[in-house]
């Protein structure tokens, strides 16, 4: 009987340990992604630097680190003026 | 009751401090009233005698050049006399300072020993060392 | 020359404070030369802590502002010789003191000290940025709350951010009682979350109250699961090996346990 009702607790999540653990960890990937602001700016700098190597960009380079379903997802949108030739790759390269 | 601020006290309002006291003098800058209790943090500094109508909690610093009379309870820090005068005196209602200074002397309460006793005191300078004895009339040298 | 131990943590009351106070006594009663730095100017605890807060004629600010030598504001412990306070400011602002100056003062206390212990203001302003300057090492306490867990998140990536690599944890308060039935969280699972170096895990205590009213460190009452505790944090943090204390068990089986271990 006894062995019944503690499993029943278990099977149920009455700890708060387990709510804390979920809750820490939703709440840390939104830190982290926060502080990861000056992470985005430094990505955004070396990204169109390739980028801009095989095209030309219409505008500024959009990139965004948000969380979704407990992970950080980084979104990158160009919009792209026109492709380099291959001749103007190679100066590049 | 209006706030007497750096005002000379009225007439049979206990004076404060030695004979050297502004109120005599007829200045009016030679004392601060505070009416309110002085909390940790708060440091007042006058050059005068400073009077404080309330408490003096710990971590409170009252820096005066004269005398400091604290009608309340002083757990703070009190330096009469700040500008080097041993002459200065701290009274207090209850006198449970966690430092007293006066002039250049410094002293704390004893680690172990009897507390101190439920009445009205004063601390002044005698053969270079600061004693407290229960505040008498004839402290107010009236 | 000495080491510098910053004690910090982003949240307020998860008890650094306290912390700073009793390994602080810990490595004097070891016999080392230790200097504790109270960096919460405006908010000072630690001398009331240490009971030595009548003593204080100087404080930090007066210092670097050169009112004072380093030497006349530093305060000898009631207890130990080799132990020494110097005390924030209580009366004057924060900005009073800046990183650079912090620095140089720690090198100086390290000249004298074996370690300068450092106790860190709430927070992730200037005060944070004061007490982590002069520091080698930095040690952050959590209690096993989300919100202090959090915290201690946010002050390991500033750590980092500051070249403060591999701080270790002290895990503060733990109620074995409230782990056995589930209702909080596991000390591996802060360690999970935070991914970092344990340095020592502390009982909830109720002598730490007690201590902290008689302003004597807990490390001193003989009996006090806490002290205990703290004094095994003190030895490895001073490089020695020190077997974790297993707060799961009850107190006195724990010991009858290590008795026969020992055959």
């Amino acid at each position: 009987m006894f062995s019944w009702f503690r499993r029943k607790r278990a099977d149920a999540g009455f700890g708060s340990r387990e709510q804390a653990k979920k809750r820490l960890a939703i709440v840390l990937v939104h830190d982290r992604a926060e502080i990861a602001g000056d992470l985005v700016t430094l990505l955004r700098e070396r990204l169109r630097g390739v980028l801009e190597e095989f095209v030309e960009l219409a505008d500024e380079l959009k990139v965004e680190m948000n969380t979704a379903e407990g992970a950080a997802i980084l979104t990158c949108a160009a919009r792209i003026k026109q492709l380099r030739r291959r001749s103007s790759l190679e100066m590049v390269g | 009751m209006k706030l007497n601020h750096g005002l000379a006290p009225a007439a049979g309002q206990v004076p404060v401090g030695d004979g050297e006291s502004a109120w005599r003098q007829g200045t009016s800058q030679r004392v601060l009233l505070i009416r309110r209790t002085v909390r940790s943090g708060q440091r007042i500094v006058f050059p005068g005698d400073l009077v404080v109508l309330g408490d003096v909690n710990p971590g409170a610093e009252l820096i005066a050049g004269g005398d400091v009379l604290v009608l309340g309870l002083l757990r703070g820090v009190a330096h009469a006399g700040a500008e080097g005068s041993e002459e200065a005196v701290v009274a207090a209602f209850r006198l449970r300072p966690t430092q007293l200074r006066i002039g250049s002397l410094v002293s704390r309460p004893p680690d172990t020993g009897p507390g101190a006793p439920d009445l009205p005191e004063v601390a002044r300078v005698v053969d270079g060392i600061i004693v407290i004895e229960a505040l008498e009339r004839s402290i107010f040298r009236t | 020359m000495g080491e510098a131990i910053v004690i910090t943590s982003g949240k307020g009351g998860v008890g650094k404070t306290t912390t700073t106070a009793n390994i602080g006594t810990s490595l004097a009663m070891m016999g080392k030369r230790v200097a504790m730095i109270d960096a919460d100017i405006g908010l000072r605890n630690l001398d009331v802590i240490m009971g030595l807060e009548n003593r204080i004629v100087y404080d930090i600010v007066d210092v670097v502002e050169g009112y004072c030598q380093l030497r006349q504001a530093l305060i000898k412990d009631k207890r130990f010789d080799n132990l020494y306070l110097l005390p924030a400011a209580q009366t004057k602002d924060k900005s009073a003191v800046t990183p650079k100056q912090m620095r140089a003062l720690v090198e100086e206390l390290k000249n004298d000290h074996e370690f300068v212990i450092i106790d860190c203001p709430a927070g992730i302003e200037q005060g944070f940025r004061n007490a982590i300057a002069g520091a080698d090492r930095a040690v952050i306490v959590c209690t096993p709350e989300v919100a202090a867990v959090r915290d201690a998140d946010r002050i390991i990536g500033l750590l980092e951010a500051a070249s403060l690599r591999h701080p270790q944890l002290i895990v503060n308060r733990v109620k074995p009682s409230m782990v056995r039935r589930g209702d909080m969280m596991q000390v591996n699972d802060i360690l999970d979350i935070l991914a970092i170096d344990l340095v020592g895990v502390i009982p909830d205590d109720e002598q730490i109250i007690v201590s902290s009213n008689k302003g004597d460190p807990a490390v001193m009452i003989q009996g006090s699961r806490a002290g205990q505790a703290y004094r095994n944090i003190a030895r490895r943090l001073a490089g020695e090996n020190v077997p974790f204390l297993d707060l799961e068990a009850p107190a006195g089986f724990f010991s009858r346990l290590f008795k026969f271990g020992g055959n």
